[in-house]
């Protein structure tokens, strides 16, 4: 396997997806220096996007939002269409 | 995933106002989240939610029960951030799957322009220049929206896909050349 294959293969383990191809992946990055750095800065990618802050929406936008509604025509629903038995 | 009570999403759907707050109140912050994921402000993040709840409550009545509720909502969010962002970057879309990120790198800066900033947005801004955030920023717009979906708003890849219509292989494609992109871009930022 080369790096290239097993560094491809290594997304699908990051998925979570641990088919044939990613055991030999696995294999192939414990053995290489360069695919271990490389996966352990993907690793990092995954870590650093899960503990982005989470916000809470700007006081009042609940009152704004129902005030934009106000008055405003719903759209009629979709027209069923119905076979005939 | 955020739960509404039983009954609520049919209510709304027949324009109980009450109902409808109940969805605001449920979704408007993890909204909130997503929207400022995208766009880097606070202001824009703002309007974005509006308009997307603007949107849900005009369609509500032709929102299919069939499909799940969240899937719904947050492919109405996703198409409203897409839409601004596509007025910022013309020449990007979602269909661009071999861009390499390079044609964004640097428009974060010009996104950070007003004046007074309140406290709120003092924080938005700081969080702004954050490393993650703005290389999250200059990703290609379909590797950021998968990335935003999958580890910020924590789908699952079936209801990534079921929320933009592609299929799954798709989406892994994306998440894959889009943490390759994150890994790239985060590497290029100098150690302050």
């Amino acid at each position: 396997m080369t790096c290239e294959e097993a560094r491809a293969s290594m997304h699908f383990h990051l998925d979570g997806d641990d088919h044939l191809h990613v055991a030999r992946a696995r294999v192939h990055t414990a053995g290489c220096m360069h695919c271990e750095r490389h996966v352990r800065a993907l690793i990092e990618v995954e870590q650093e996007l899960k503990i982005l802050k989470r916000y809470a929406a700007p006081t009042g936008l609940t009152e704004r939002i129902l005030q934009s509604v106000q008055g405003i025509p719903q759209k009629r629903p979709l027209a069923r269409v119905t076979t005939m038995q | 995933m955020e739960r509404l009570g039983p009954g609520v999403v049919q209510r709304a759907q027949t324009g109980d106002l009450d109902a409808f707050s109940e969805i605001v109140k449920a979704f408007e912050d993890p909204l909130y989240t997503l929207a400022f994921r995208f766009l880097s402000n606070g202001g824009e993040a703002e309007d974005a939610v509006q308009e997307t709840f603007l949107r849900v409550y005009t369609h509500l009545p032709r929102y299919d029960q069939q499909f799940k509720f969240t899937t719904w909502l947050y492919r109405i969010a996703t198409n409203v951030c897409i839409d601004r962002l596509r007025k910022r970057r013309p020449t990007a879309s979602l269909d661009s799957e071999g861009q390499d990120g390079d044609d964004f790198v640097g428009e974060w800066h010009d996104r950070l322009a007003s004046s007074a900033p309140t406290p709120e947005e003092m924080l938005l801004r700081s969080e702004t220049c954050n490393e993650v955030q703005r290389a999250l920023a200059d990703l290609p717009m379909p590797y950021q929206t998968v990335l935003i979906l999958r580890y910020i708003q924590e789908f699952s890849l079936k209801e990534i896909s079921d929320i933009l219509h592609v299929p799954i292989t798709t989406v892994k494609t994306r998440i894959h050349r889009g943490r390759e992109a994150m890994k790239e871009l985060m590497a290029r930022v100098p150690v302050s």
